[in-house]
């Protein structure tokens, strides 16, 4: 069967490849037009979907720029804020910190130590404005806490730190034998009682006073000697009075005789009759019985004193304390009764109780403010951990360090990979320094200051040399500023570093966003060279398939028939 | 020598002038046809004339002659075989070019590419925009305007899922209107065949080839095939007196066969099979296409049939005529074939058809019990009663009738393919979201994507989008309820406060008799007992309350759901105390009656005696006095003006009313009193300073949108239909709805592709096919020409015989005139 090309079978042909052409035409102009590889999923999956996968990491890539750029401004700010502070503490300017120290040190005067007191005592308060400054809305050495005042005093004029006493320490408690924390019921006026409040003792502010302490009595043999009232030697042993061992000594005749003559007697032990006592050289009594002893050697006694035996002896007994008097502060009960406690050989309360004897034998002398009531305690235990805290504060933000999260991770901030994120908390606390030394003095810059401030106005009309105790105190404090100083120096290095690395991380994601807008640009965009080519050849295509309609319809026999 | 009679020849040069003249006819016919769309050229058949083959006197030296030429008749040529085969592509063309459109459509709504004002896209660009704020948050936290500004964005994007929601919701309904258009469309196609058959079967009758009749008809049979798959027949139908007429039928084709159908239509497997070949026109029969409302209640019985109605009509009337039925769409979209019916809707049927047989014996397996046996058969309902007579030589007589009648069939969802079938599958295909009866149905469901996938797709985006960041965000704000602690001293004492009565539960203590309690929230919060017993109370930070999911519930007397709660039984790592016994120490005797009160973390009784303390002190509770509620809410909603946090879909997400309100806000850092954190929220150690600026949760949020979710069908809101498949997609948010439109522009492609192949093959086949039936120019001319020498030479024959019986009558003895 010969195949018939009808005229209307060639008609749809035609019509059906001149449409192909067209829409051909059709893709390549709109391809010149959006100048887009591709403008659907249907037309490239994988191309479409790894464009929106490249937009959204450059859309990540913008916002970690933004927030480095925030971070840096503030680190910056930071950074002059800190750089300032070291200008005004420890330049060797005049006016500045530590050129007030210095002065106040060597003004043996005090005229002008009143009025430097009060220099430093501003300087202090520039130093917490320094560093209550704001970026933005939030301060920016309030750590995780911006939207507060970092620095302020409280109403006892301590410096604060997020209402957290800079100088917070954790007190040393007297603690029991067994090592725990010793605490003594007392009522509200201080006085012992078993149903009264159990308070904590500062270990510092406690003292004991041995009951059983009996002073030095002269000896012979190992036996005290015997005197009477007036100090004379009692052979009887029955004087009822010892000699206070002040300074005696044994001295030869020849020593003796040096001695004018009024003195003699009066300085040297002799009997009630006036004679002198003869010692041996080992310091027993000779017998004068006994003449195979030497003697030759009398004790002089210039100085001192006689005590009665009976307390004496009862002391060295442990049946009563020497002196029955109850040393000031020794802690009572309401009646007045004193509370004795034994010690270990640390010096440990091992337990405590109203009866003297040989083993409770020490008055416990109780200090100013030396209880602490549990909520104090607490208070404090509070204070120290907020502050401890705080100095290792964090405030992760993202800034293009991958951040991530990791279910095993222990840090405590949860799940989040410290190393994956910037922590953006600056702690005034850590730059200014926080709590006390061994020596019970402040690490705080600006405590430290105002301490030396106060100093130096409560003393200006003391000696101002290294005789005085003030002098000294203040001498003391200004070697801890030097190293507080220091400190701050240290925090500024660091930041100094970390502000380094917020410009090097800006470069860095500048860098990311470029190389991110040039993939998607390579996805997405056509090379406009071959897209122009396609184009004008599909219209080159397209006006040849018109020209070819021309004579689509070519004539027939019928064009023929007469 | 041959008699012809003297004017034979002029019947010749006649017949052969008619013959000419109606050559030329019809060739003018097929010129003046070229253009109309389904013409097929006709041509003149032609047979000699002879009459008197044998005389009985027939000399043998008489010649016998032809009397001229007969035009027998006109027909048609056409090759039926490619008729066959553009229809069977027509209807894959149909198909693909339906579907195409569909996903084209879906992408005009989701295709991001390209669009937004960076050519970021656009719900791309606003979770893009969403992280950029909330990282603005964090670097700002504490401060209310960028909190406001994370609100607008995230509004924003509940706007977008809105939008897209809403689009996808009119392209659904565009789509049913679509289908019914179609369906109607399909149905006037089949009356216009079966209307041609009738005006064909009449021509044919009256001797008339009706060959303009057969085209329009052929044209329309072509535009059904792009709908359905369709089986042609032509087959000859005697019409008695000997004369057959030529029949049309068509069936549907084979589209898909099932072997898992059940419950169609007499609920028999190769009943179902049958469905595939109904009968769509049979002759002067005709079906119509169908969308019935089914009759649920089986107590409406039609007396004629002793079955239940079938169907309802628009006002709720029971009905078995599935065309006078209300005509909706159900869940699948189902169609139902009506009856064959004629243009005078009378029914098909072909009943009383009996044959007789003798047989020498009964088989074995007759059983007269089971007859008459029911068949079907190319959707019709075939009853063979075979009875057998015994005859007096011993013989049998067999007979057996036949009876085929039409019935209405419900179409199983692949029966048919085609357009149709494309718009039906856009308007129910979930993908992964079907559900195992779905399956069931289609074993291919759970790859198709239609509408409905796409709208579960962005549901569940819009779900784990909400769900992630409430539940970092769920957070107590105080309601504007209060609960009465109830009055001790009434007996019994006054609960109405309590009882919620659409959740209440009945809880016994030890040996003590069922207390009542009421559900809030999913939290129980009781009531006191006057004995002593268990009292929970809802507490102001909703931490004393049992959970109720965390109580073993077990079936009562009365049904009711009883909890079995010995003495000692441990709650929540809290032991019960017996009922009637002390109140725990440190608690005030006066208000013991009241407040047993269990907090849900687990406790040891020590901390239960100081929490109950602190909780009374903390309260206030006193009886008689008010016990504040408090509401949780999160920053997502499913309402603007609630803060239920369930059922949220991608077209009602909204900003909940309590971040709107400023009730709520962006939860900073975790510490945050408000925050309740949820079971699963990293340790953090206890805070012991204020954090104004932290912003650890919002470095959580952050994670969030690189953190892979799993989105599962089966987590998808229940109510929606539980899906079969737990095939899971794990990624973050803008990974997966990258996901799901590249499914689609995947779909759209190879789509496009199959319908190019289609649509080549089908031009190439129509093609072929008018290179056999349409009319060309060249072959016309031909004819003309052919057509008008024999006419002009019959002509001459009549003028050249008209001479010469011119001469013999007129010129012939007139010598010597």
């Amino acid at each position: 069967m010969y195949i018939r090309a009808t005229t209307n079978g060639v008609l749809k042909g035609y019509r059906m490849n001149l449409n192909k052409s067209f829409t051909g035409m059709n893709s390549a102009r709109n391809t010149v037009l959006t100048q887009r590889n591709f403008n659907s999923y249907a037309e490239d999956v994988g191309a479409a979907s790894r464009a929106f996968q490249m937009r959204r990491s450059l859309s990540r890539v913008e916002a970690q720029y933004a927030v480095n750029d925030d971070c840096l401004s503030k680190f910056s700010t930071a950074y002059t804020a800190i750089d300032g502070l070291k200008e005004i503490l420890s330049s060797r300017t005049e006016n500045s910190a530590w050129s007030d120290v210095l002065v106040s040190l060597n003004d043996p005067t005090g005229d002008a130590r009143t009025q430097l007191g009060q220099a430093l005592d501003q300087l202090a308060d520039t130093v917490v404005q320094s560093l209550n400054h704001k970026y933005g809305e939030n301060f920016i050495f309030a750590g995780a806490d911006g939207l507060n005042v970092p620095f302020s005093f409280n109403s006892a004029g301590q410096l604060c730190y997020r209402n957290v006493p800079v100088d917070s320490t954790l007190p040393d408690l007297l603690k029991d034998s067994t090592g725990q924390e010793l605490t003594l019921t007392l009522d509200q006026n201080g006085k012992f009682d078993p149903a009264g409040t159990a308070l904590y003792l500062q270990k510092d502010k406690v003292q004991f006073v041995d009951g059983s302490e009996v002073p030095r009595v002269v000896e012979a043999n190992g036996t005290p000697i015997s005197v009477d009232a007036n100090g004379h030697y009692d052979a009887t042993g029955n004087g009822g009075h010892y000699l206070e061992n002040n300074g005696v000594q044994l001295l030869t005749k020849d020593a003796y005789d040096k001695y004018p003559d009024d003195i003699q007697k009066l300085a040297f032990l002799t009997d009630a009759n006036g004679t002198l006592v003869e010692f041996n050289a080992d310091g027993s009594i000779k017998d004068p019985t006994d003449t195979t002893q030497a003697g030759g050697y009398y004790l002089y006694t210039q100085n001192t004193e006689v005590i009665e035996q009976q307390p004496y002896d009862d002391a060295v007994a442990g049946t009563k304390p020497y002196n029955p008097e109850v040393p000031e502060g020794a802690l009572t009960d309401a009646a007045g009764n004193p509370i004795y406690a034994k010690l270990d050989a640390d010096g440990n309360i091992v337990d405590y109780q109203y009866t003297y004897d040989a083993d409770h034998t020490h008055y416990i002398i109780l200090e100013d403010n030396a209880t602490l009531t549990e909520e104090e305690y607490q208070n404090a235990q509070d204070a120290v951990e907020k502050l401890k805290f705080m100095a290792n504060e964090t405030n992760y933000v993202d800034i293009g360090l991958g951040m991530k999260e990791n279910p095993d991770a222990v840090d405590q901030t949860g799940k989040l990979i410290g190393a994956s994120a910037f922590n953006n908390a600056l702690v005034g606390i850590n730059f200014l320094g926080y709590g006390k030394d061994e020596d019970g003095d402040p690490k705080n810059i600006v405590s430290l200051l105002k301490e030396m401030a106060s100093l130096c106005r409560s003393y200006s009309d003391e000696e101002w040399n290294a005789e005085n105790e003030h002098y000294e105190e203040v001498n003391g404090l200004a070697k801890k500023l030097s190293k507080a100083i220091d400190n701050l120096d240290s925090q500024y290095v660091s930041l100094t570093a970390t502000t380094q690395k917020l410009y090097n991380n800006e470069e860095l994601l500048e860098e990311e966003a470029y190389n991110l807008q040039e993939q998607i640009s390579n996805v997405e965009d056509v090379d406009m060279a071959e897209a122009i080519t396609s184009f004008l050849w599909a219209n080159y295509c397209y006006s040849a398939a018109l020209k070819v309609g021309n004579n689509i319809l070519s004539q027939s026999l019928m064009d023929y028939l007469n | 020598m041959s008699s012809v009679g003297s004017f034979g020849t002029f019947s010749t040069a006649r017949l052969g002038i008619y013959a000419a003249q109606k050559g030329l006819s019809v060739t003018g016919n097929n010129i003046t046809n070229i253009n109309t769309p389904g013409y097929t050229r006709q041509r003149l058949n032609q047979s000699s004339f002879k009459s008197g083959a044998a005389d009985r006197y027939q000399s043998r030296n008489d010649v016998h002659v032809g009397n001229g030429v007969f035009c027998d008749s006109v027909s048609q040529i056409r090759d039926p075989y490619l008729d066959i085969r553009y229809r069977t592509t027509s209807a894959e063309v149909g198909y693909n070019d339906q579907m195409l459109y569909g996903l084209n459509q879906i992408a005009d709504i989701l295709d991001e590419v390209g669009d937004g004002k960076d050519k970021d896209g656009i719900i791309h660009a606003q979770l893009n925009d969403i992280y950029d704020a909330l990282t603005k948050l964090g670097v700002n936290a504490g401060q209310q305007e960028y909190d406001d500004i994370v609100k607008q964005k995230m509004g924003n994007l509940c706007d977008l899922f809105h939008k897209y929601a809403t689009q996808l919701e009119a392209l659904r309904k565009n789509t049913e209107d679509s289908l019914r258009t179609d369906i109607n469309k399909v149905n006037d196609i089949l009356t216009g065949i079966r209307d041609l058959n009738e005006a064909i079967r009449k021509s044919d009758i009256h001797g008339d080839a009706a060959l303009e009749m057969r085209d329009d008809r052929n044209l329309l049979i072509d535009e059904l095939s792009q709908y359905m798959k369709i089986d042609v027949v032509y087959s000859m139908e005697d019409i008695g007196a000997g004369r057959q007429v030529e029949k049309l039928t068509i069936k549907l084709a084979d589209a898909n066969p099932s072997t898992k159908i059940a419950g169609f239509d007499g609920s028999d497997e190769e009943n179902a099979k049958n469905n595939d070949r109904a009968m769509l026109v049979d002759g002067v029969y005709c079906t119509q296409l169908t969308t019935p409302s089914a009759n649920t209640d089986d107590t409406k019985i039609n007396p004629d049939t002793g079955e239940p109605y079938k169907y309802l009509d628009v006002n709720g009337e029971p009905t078995d005529d599935p065309r006078k039925a209300n005509q909706v769409f159900d869940d699948l979209y189902s169609i139902t074939l009506g009856e064959l019916r004629d243009s005078k809707d009378r029914v098909w049927k072909d009943e009383g058809r009996t044959t007789t047989t003798t047989v020498n014996q009964i088989p074995a397996d007759y059983d007269p019990n089971k007859q008459p046996v029911i068949t079907y058969e190319d959707g019709l309902k075939i009853t063979t009663n075979t009875t057998y007579t015994a005859n007096v030589d011993g013989t049998f007589t067999k007979t057996v009738v036949v009876d085929k009648n039409t019935r209405d069939i419900a179409m199983a969802d692949n029966d048919i393919y085609g357009g149709l079938q494309a718009t039906r599958e856009l308007l129910t295909e979930e993908g992964e979201y079907a559900s195992a009866d779905d399956i069931g149905i289609d074993e291919k469901a759970a790859t198709k994507r239609g509408i409905p996938y796409y709208q579960k797709s962005l549901d569940l985006l819009a779900q784990n989008f909400a769900k992630e960041f409430n539940k970092l965000n769920t957070q107590h704000i105080k309601s504007d309820s209060t609960l009465k602690a109830p009055d001790m001293t009434a007996n019994p004492p006054d609960m109405s406060d309590y009882y919620d009565d659409a959740d209440t539960i009945w809880v016994k203590i030890g040996d003590g008799d069922p207390k009542q309690y009421c559900i809030k929230d999913g939290y129980l919060v009781g009531i006191h007992d006057v004995d002593g017993g268990l009292c929970v109370m809802g507490g102001a930070d909703r931490q004393y309350p049992i959970k109720v999911d965390d109580l073993k519930r077990v079936t009562g007397q009365d049904g009711t759901g009883q909890l079995e709660l010995p003495d000692g039984t441990s709650v929540n790592g809290y032991t019960l105390p017996a009922a009637g016994s002390a109140p725990p120490a440190g608690v005030p005797a006066t208000e013991a009656g009241m407040a047993y009160v269990i907090q849900n973390h687990g406790s040891s009784p020590e901390e239960f005696q100081t929490a109950v303390k602190d909780a009374m002190d903390n309260l206030g509770i006193k009886p008689g006095g008010d016990i504040p509620v408090v509401d949780v809410a999160g920053l997502f909603s499913n309402s603007g003006d609630s803060n239920d946090m369930t059922g949220i879909t991608a077209s009602n997400i909204s900003i909940s009313n309590a971040w709107s309100s400023q009730q709520a806000h962006v939860i900073c850092r975790p510490e945050d009193p408000a925050f309740e954190k949820p079971n699963d929220y990293p340790e953090v150690a206890d805070i012991p300073v204020d954090q104004t600026t932290q912003c650890e949760n919002i470095n959580h949020m952050l994670t969030l949108f690189d953190k892979k979710t799993l989105y599962n069908p089966q987590d998808l809101n229940a109510a929606l239909g539980e899906a079969n498949s737990s095939h899971q997609f794990e990624g973050s948010f803008q990974e997966y709805l990258n996901h799901i439109v590249s499914n689609l522009g995947g779909d759209q492609s190879g789509t496009d592709t199959k319908l190019n192949t289609y649509y080549q093959a089908a031009v190439d086949i129509d093609t072929s096919r008018a290179s056999v039936s349409a009319v060309d120019l060249n072959d016309e001319a031909m004819n003309l020409m052919q057509y008008s020498k024999a006419l002009n030479a019959a002509y001459r024959l009549m003028t050249t015989v008209d001479e010469a019986l011119d001469r013999l009558i007129n010129n012939t003895g007139v010598v010597g005139r």
